[in-house]
């Protein structure tokens, strides 16, 4: 399927990308790639001295599954602006269902609002990306 | 209190505009990348196969955007002092990534992660204040991406004072 900009309707919601469920062991291979210290991603008795119940999820987890949300439908390559605001702590278990909506087009320039919430629709981040296209169009 | 001065037990050090948290300059690894993909689940087979990667026209398997944070690439925890950045106390609330060119697994990047910004907000419970670091991910001769991070740290009236 080729994509171009006179494909890209304002309004357009493409469809969604799912995480699988954010478990101790994707979290951990995420501290590990980023090399996080925060004991709140794998320590049990810090995160309930802070009144959590049980460890939560890098919100860096979140961007880059907002990011692949867009990056699945015009490329890898096509991202030119991430601004996400990180809204609640991501649960552990929890999977993010990551919904882009086109809400303007300019020339060969596309902006999508973005939203990333759990299963139950309960909002862990939103803001917005934007992509650029190649002449012609191209295909995903 | 500045953020070159270490804080006294129970004191937390309010960052300045200008402070250099770090420096590095690092190689973009494929075992990052691997364990970015997978543990979000990344679906494109040009993320886990170089092969593929270079079959679909790319140098080496993509970095995925938003895999970019400062702190991976420093070679301390120091930063979150200088920041004014404590676990107990702190959370990032916004990340902003301007992506100037694609970069690819076996690119190097490097850079200066630096406080950009510092806003202090009245709460009924006290002050909450908002950090901004940012980091020019240079690479090749030309910058590559630009990232800014803002965490909020809650500094509560009845516990430490918060001086600059």
């Amino acid at each position: 399927m080729a994509l171009g900009p006179e494909t890209c309707d304002v309004d357009l919601r493409l469809g969604a990308f799912t995480t699988p469920p954010l478990d101790r062991v994707r979290i951990e291979q995420f501290t590990t790639a980023m090399r996080d210290p925060n004991p709140v991603h794998g320590d049990e008795g810090f995160c309930r001295s802070l009144g959590l119940t049980t460890v939560i999820a890098p919100a860096g987890m979140a961007v880059v599954a907002l990011a692949h949300a867009v990056a699945r439908h015009y490329g890898p390559d096509s991202i030119r602006e991430i601004d996400v605001a990180l809204r609640a702590p991501v649960a552990l278990g929890e999977r993010l269902v990551c919904s882009p909506e086109v809400v303007q087009v300019t020339d060969h320039v596309v902006e999508l609002r973005c939203s990333a919430t759990n299963e139950a629709g309960e909002l862990r981040a939103d803001g917005r990306i934007v992509v650029s296209i190649p002449d012609g169009g191209f295909t995903p | 209190m500045t953020g070159d001065t270490p804080a006294p037990p129970g004191m937390t050090v309010v960052p300045e505009v200008g402070t250099v948290l770090g420096r590095f300059d690092a190689p973009l690894e494929r075992a990052r990348v691997w364990r970015v993909d997978w543990s979000v689940g990344l679906d494109r087979p040009e993320y886990q196969d170089p092969e593929v990667a270079r079959e679909a026209g790319y140098p080496d398997i993509p970095v995925p955007p938003g895999a970019l944070l400062f702190f991976s690439f420093l070679d301390d925890d120091s930063w979150l002092a200088r920041a004014g950045v404590r676990f107990d106390r702190s959370l990032a609330v916004q990340r902003r990534l301007v992506l100037h060119r694609p970069l690819h697994v076996g690119e190097s990047v490097s850079g200066a992660p630096t406080i950009t910004a510092v806003e202090r907000r009245q709460r009924d419970w006290g002050t909450a204040v908002f950090v901004t670091i940012s980091t020019s991910y240079e690479s090749g001769g030309s910058v590559a991406a630009e990232e800014h991070v803002t965490y909020m740290t809650r500094h509560d009236k009845e516990s430490d004072g918060a001086r600059s």
